[in-house]
């Protein structure tokens, strides 16, 4: 999960001019006409940084969840796109195939 | 749940069958199943037969629904034997492919009907075999040789092959050769999507969401199509899909390292503890990216505070401060507000003590409201304390003024939140919701001037606003009344245009009715009654425009008859309407809370209407409770007693014979005499039976007030008989219901008394109470505090 100064591109120690310039950046690149839950998400983050108060609210009291998918993420590389072998392919069919009690041929 | 064959004593077959119809019916086919068994043993009866069958199909498809195929399948051919010459179903076939029986499969498919698995319902199960059958050739026997299955197999075979080598010339000419209604034609279109994934990935696309949605290739479909689109790998809902999820990650090519540290972070992650977690991200911290574990780690500590050892080896010491505040917001999490509570007063304390960080005050002030927000609803006096801290630190925060002051005013402590008020205007002078707020404070003070002041700093903010106009025509309206009373007419003129000014199109019935006073001393009758035809108009109700009238004509200290020519009277020979009669009402609470003089000459008039209109049948008990309160409010008790008492006679709530009582106190409990006192602690009984909460609670307070109205020394000036105190301590220590049946007898009695007129009843129960006989007089009660014995009523 992004943070504020994340979303706004700018550093952890930066101040409301800086942070007002960064958001204007942000709304010019996503505007809400045609960007509008990117807007969204850029207007929540500069509202929760905008001024100093609102800076130390952030760090007191913000409880932002630790998420797993998110740290691995931005860790794993993929390197050269490979194909599966046929064992392994039709393994994944047959799996499917036996599987049909727990909902069919679309599980999801 | 125990077997009926079981039973000791044997049932007979009506119960049994009885039985048998209540399992069917609650669908517990297995013990259905042992009962209609039990019954076919002593008699072969077709219907019971006809039941067991069904129940065994019944039962097959439970168990096929938990995934016991092997089972199903056999419950299934118990079925058959039962309905001679049934031909396999498909749901059958399909439960011995899960089960994996492929001798018994093949057995099924030789006998069946021609035509059972080419069917078009049949196409799942087939492609499922056809499937199956890639896997695993002993599938193929279950088929005829001439099966279209066994035919393209082969073919299918060789163009995995060529697709996993990366010969997709190849793959594609193995491919052209299955036909487009083959089960295997799913199966075709995810191959050519794989094999286009790569170089064109809009045409991947395309072919596999044409894969079927009932298709065993649709999940593969499906995730490589999100995998595509959303540009990331797959997620945790393939965890329980191993081998699509083997298939994913060969496609996106991460290597042996990174598949492993994300297997070990997602197992941990989906173990219990975050603490195995954080060890596990630790392990990985090179691989994840040490800013990445480390704040992965911080932001873990909220849940898990023990890891705070772990976190601090790994990443350095927290200060006190940043250990305390994890603490507060664990504390939060799990809802332990006091203790939450605590580890932020904590940190209050760290930073008065740390005087090097900057805007200390601010820190404080936000940790204060935090708390404050936590504390508000369960502990109020704290929040008040915390929102008052936090306002001395930093000054300038509305939100934190308005729920200070809110919080005031349910704590009733009035003086407090006019501080706190006074305080926010000066910080914020020109908030309309301050200034609306000061208004209302300044009005209960009565504090006129204020209010008007307000509302000219409000209307320069808010020209149209309702409450501020109506303040600043009422204050004109109370200078102009003045003015007229002091016989200075060019200066009520003055008043009365201002308040104009401020109502432009003639809505307040009052500046109308005082408009025409002053017509009238200007000696301009017509003027004057066409105001207050206009006014009256205004109001609409013509016993409320009458004693708005007569407030105003009073007010100026004119007597009612000099003037009530010029103005139409009430007809008081109607009643008034239960909407009018209720509006009317409130307007006396109104005047009785600002408060008016003359009230009662104003009422008289309307007395005889008033009092008709309290019988009307349209009113229902809670109107009646509603004008009591408003009467009692507005301290008319002679109004209070006749709507109480008429709401009395109609078998309502004890609580109208208290307002009753009430009225005949005049509203002070001191006057409250014996006879009273006791009929209040009747009710009290009654109420409490009824579970009557409002009249109890109403009754109790009355009661408790009238105690401690008693002068200390207070004596009775009439001597009480010896044996009727001995009975009245007796009666005090037996419990209500006792007491009841001891003074009145038991419930026909009670019964008879309700038929009496009250005051006879009032007398049979006095006589009760205090033991004396039909013949011996009842004493003069005084009344207590009073001194003096008062007449009987």
């Amino acid at each position: 999960m992004q943070t504020p100064y994340e979303i706004l591109e700018v550093a952890a120690d930066a101040g409301d001019d800086d942070i007002k310039k960064a958001y204007l950046r942000k709304v010019r690149e996503f505007p809400p006409e045609r960007e509008g839950a990117a807007f969204q998400r850029i207007r929540d983050a500069y509202e929760r940084i905008a001024t100093d108060k609102r800076r130390r609210q952030y760090r007191l009291f913000d409880r932002g969840l630790p998420d797993v998918e998110d740290l691995l993420a931005r860790a794993l590389k993929p390197g050269r796109p490979g194909r599966p072998d046929a064992a392994t392919l039709i393994g994944a069919l047959a799996e499917a195939a036996k599987q049909r009690g727990r909902g069919a041929g679309d599980p999801r | 749940m125990r077997s009926p064959a079981k039973s000791k004593t044997p049932k007979s077959p009506e119960e049994l069958e009885r039985d048998a119809r209540r399992f069917l019916g609650q669908r517990q086919f297995k013990e259905a199943i042992l009962v209609l068994k039990d019954l076919l043993k002593r008699e072969r009866r077709p219907a019971w037969e006809d039941q067991l069958a069904q129940a065994y199909l019944a039962r097959a498809r439970q168990v096929a629904e938990k995934g016991m195929f092997q089972d199903a399948a056999m419950l299934w051919e118990n079925h058959a034997q039962l309905c001679k010459g049934v031909a396999p179903s498909l749901e059958y076939l399909d439960w011995l492919l899960q089960a994996g029986q492929v001798a018994r499969l093949g057995q099924v498919l030789g006998s069946a009907p021609a035509g059972l698995i080419d069917a078009p319902d049949a196409a799942r199960f087939l492609e499922s075999l056809a499937i199956l059958a890639l896997e695993n050739d002993k599938w193929l026997k279950s088929l005829p040789a001439d099966h279209p299955i066994a035919r393209q197999h082969p073919r299918v075979k060789e163009a995995i092959a060529a697709y996993a080598a990366g010969k997709d010339a190849e793959m594609k000419d193995y491919l052209q050769a299955i036909p487009s209604r083959s089960p295997y034609r799913n199966l075709g279109l995810l191959l050519k999507g794989l094999a286009a994934l790569a170089d064109n990935p809009g045409t991947a696309r395309e072919l596999m969401s044409r894969v079927e949605p009932a298709s065993p290739c649709r999940l593969l479909a499906r995730s490589l199509l999100e995998a595509s689109s959303a540009d990331t790998e797959p997620g945790p809902a393939l965890d329980d899909w191993p081998r699509h999820r083997a298939v994913l990650e060969r496609l996106q090519g991460y290597d042996k390292a990174q598949l492993a540290m994300r297997r070990d972070v997602r197992k941990a992650a989906h173990a219990r503890g975050t603490r195995t977690l954080v060890e596990t991200v630790l392990r990985y911290r090179t691989q994840l990216g040490d800013a990445a574990s480390q704040r992965f780690c911080f932001l873990s500590l909220v849940g898990c505070p023990e890891t705070i050892p772990l976190y601090e080896r790994a990443f350095g010491k927290l200060t006190p401060f940043e250990r305390s505040r994890l603490k507060a917001l664990h504390g939060e999490e799990e809802r332990n507000y006091p203790e939450a509570s605590n580890h932020w007063f904590a940190c209050i304390d760290l930073l008065k003590r740390d005087g090097t960080a900057a805007r200390q005050p601010l820190t404080q002030a936000l940790i204060h409201r935090h708390v404050a927000g936590l504390a508000r609803h369960e502990a109020p006096e704290l929040a008040i304390d915390c929102l008052e801290q936090s306002l001395e630190l930093e000054p300038d925060d509305r939100e934190s003024y308005l729920l200070l002051i809110e919080l005031l005013e349910q704590a009733d402590d009035p003086k407090a939140g006019q501080v706190w008020l006074d305080r926010a205007l000066k910080q914020y002078p020109a908030d309309p919701e301050f200034l609306g707020l000061g208004i209302q404070s300044a009005l209960r003070r009565k504090s006129f001037k204020k209010a008007a002041s307000y509302a000219k700093s409000l209307l320069k903010i808010d020209p149209i606003n309702s409450q501020a106009r109506q303040c600043l025509v009422e204050a004109h309206l109370g200078h102009a009344r003045k003015q007229l009373k002091a016989q200075r007419w060019d200066l009520a003129e003055a008043e009365l245009k201002a308040a104009r000014e401020l109502d432009p199109q003639g809505r307040s019935p009052a500046l109308l009715y005082v408009d025409g006073l002053l017509a009238f001393f200007q000696a301009d009758s017509e003027g004057c009654r066409d105001r207050w035809n206009r006014a009256h108009a205004l109001v609409g109700n013509g016993a409320m425009a009458w004693l708005q009238w007569a407030m105003e004509v009073q007010s100026v200290g004119l007597a009612l008859s000099s003037v009530s020519r010029l103005v139409q009277a009430p007809d008081t020979k109607t009643s008034l309407d239960r909407a009018a009669l209720l509006a009317l009402v409130g307007q006396l609470g109104r005047y009785a809370s600002e408060p008016r003089q003359h009230v009662s000459q104003a009422l008289a008039k309307l007395m005889p209407l008033l009092k008709r209109s309290f019988k009307q049948p349209a009113l229902g008990e809670d109107d009646l409770v509603g004008l009591c309160q408003g009467l009692a409010a507005a301290g008319q008790y002679e109004l209070l007693g006749e709507c109480a008492s008429k709401a009395w006679r109609r078998n309502f709530s004890p609580v109208f014979g208290y307002y009753d009582e009430l009225a005949r106190c005049k509203g002070d409990p001191a006057r409250l005499d014996f006879h009273g006192e006791g009929r209040l602690r009747l009710l009290l009984d009654q109420a409490s039976f009824a579970k009557d909460k409002r009249a109890l609670a109403l009754i109790d307070q009355f009661l408790q007030q009238h105690e401690e109205s008693r002068l200390p020394d207070m004596d009775f000036p009439f001597s009480m008989p010896e044996q009727a105190l001995e009975r009245l301590e007796g009666l005090d220590k037996l419990d209500p219901f006792e007491l009841l049946n001891q003074v009145l007898g038991g419930y026909e009695e009670v019964e008879k008394l309700g038929q009496l007129p009250e005051k006879e009843a009032m007398d049979i129960v006095m006589r009760k109470l205090i033991g004396l006989a039909e013949d011996e007089e009842l004493p003069i009660f005084p009344s207590p505090g009073g001194g003096k014995p008062r007449k009987r009523r």
